[in-house]
């Protein structure tokens, strides 16, 4: 076994014990919130899929910022592999705002700027994932994915302005100041957890990647 | 694909006694939490199953390949 096939090893294990230590701590030893009561624990799940999501949108803006130079095809795989597994994290955003919205809002969905930046959001990287599907030639399909990470990644810093730009019902952004230390560390905690997740997500799906540009080579040279 | 039978059978498991916990402590609102963190997990592990079954399949068509010039 390789040295590159331990660490994923290693990273795997280390990212299921640290989710399964955060769930356990959020679910069963930090107290319910005084005011929202235990729909908040939600709160340890939601908030740190969604700073995924961001890191992983930020990741395909700089990878594509790279090919755009360089012409990497590298940064293309990584760029590609990075949007994928933040659209994971964004429908994960969005699902749980949605169990939280219903218990404290009375909805499930409702047109707040700061839910309908998100969607617009996630709608970005299904296009970006469906513009990969649909371009043939690897060249082209990296440049024009690489022109819709930059531009796309305009969305992010709107998605988290939005509470402080527009009134809406959607909390503003805790800060270490206006959380409880209990839930600031639970919080910490689960942001830990889901970048570890998060990295080990990546170095499967860019050795998928590399796998999958194998098999397109060969299939063009064999037509 | 045993070891994803089995991650399935054990999330299943850890469902149920997720459940039991939150109906024991008494906990409000349990359905939602309930379905909160059941989705991110699920949706988590359905990902990385899927990471790994779409590797598999990509794999074995670059051997067919291999094989298929080899044969040539």
């Amino acid at each position: 076994m390789g040295f590159k096939s331990n660490i994923e090893k290693l990273l795997g294990i280390l990212a299921l014990v640290a989710m399964l230590i955060g769930s356990y701590v959020g679910l069963a030893v930090v107290p319910a919130d005084a005011a929202q009561g235990n729909v908040q624990r939600l709160m340890y799940v939601h908030v740190p899929a969604a700073w995924l999501a961001f890191l992983a949108f930020f990741v395909v803006f700089v990878m594509s910022v790279l090919y755009l130079i360089q012409r990497d095809e590298r940064w293309d795989r990584v760029a590609a592999s990075s949007a994928e597994i933040g659209v994971v994290f964004t429908v994960v955003t969005l699902l749980l705002g949605m169990m939280w919205g219903k218990p404290t809002w009375g909805v499930y969905w409702t047109w707040d700027p700061r839910l309908t930046t998100t969607a617009i959001l996630l709608s970005i990287y299904v296009g970006y994932g469906a513009l990969r599907s649909f371009a043939d030639d690897g060249e082209k399909r990296a440049r024009w994915s690489a022109i819709v990470g930059v531009i796309g990644f305009a969305n992010v810093p709107i998605v988290y302005m939005s509470v402080t730009w527009w009134r809406t019902l959607h909390q503003p952004p805790s800060s270490p100041r206006s959380v409880a230390p209990d839930i600031l560390w639970t919080l910490m905690l689960n942001l830990a957890a889901f970048t570890l997740v998060y990295l080990y997500l990546m170095v499967r799906r860019i050795r998928f990647a590399k796998l999958e540009g194998e098999l397109e080579k060969r299939m063009a040279y064999n037509a | 694909m045993r070891k994803w039978s089995a991650i399935g059978v054990v999330y299943i498991l850890a469902l149920i006694l997720l459940w039991v916990y939150t109906g024991q402590v008494g906990m409000e609102n349990r359905g939602y939490v309930f379905a909160g963190y059941g989705l991110t997990w699920g949706a988590l592990l359905w990902y990385a199953f899927r990471l790994e079954s779409r590797e598999q399949t990509t794999a074995r068509a670059v051997e067919s390949f291999e094989v298929a010039v080899a044969g040539d």
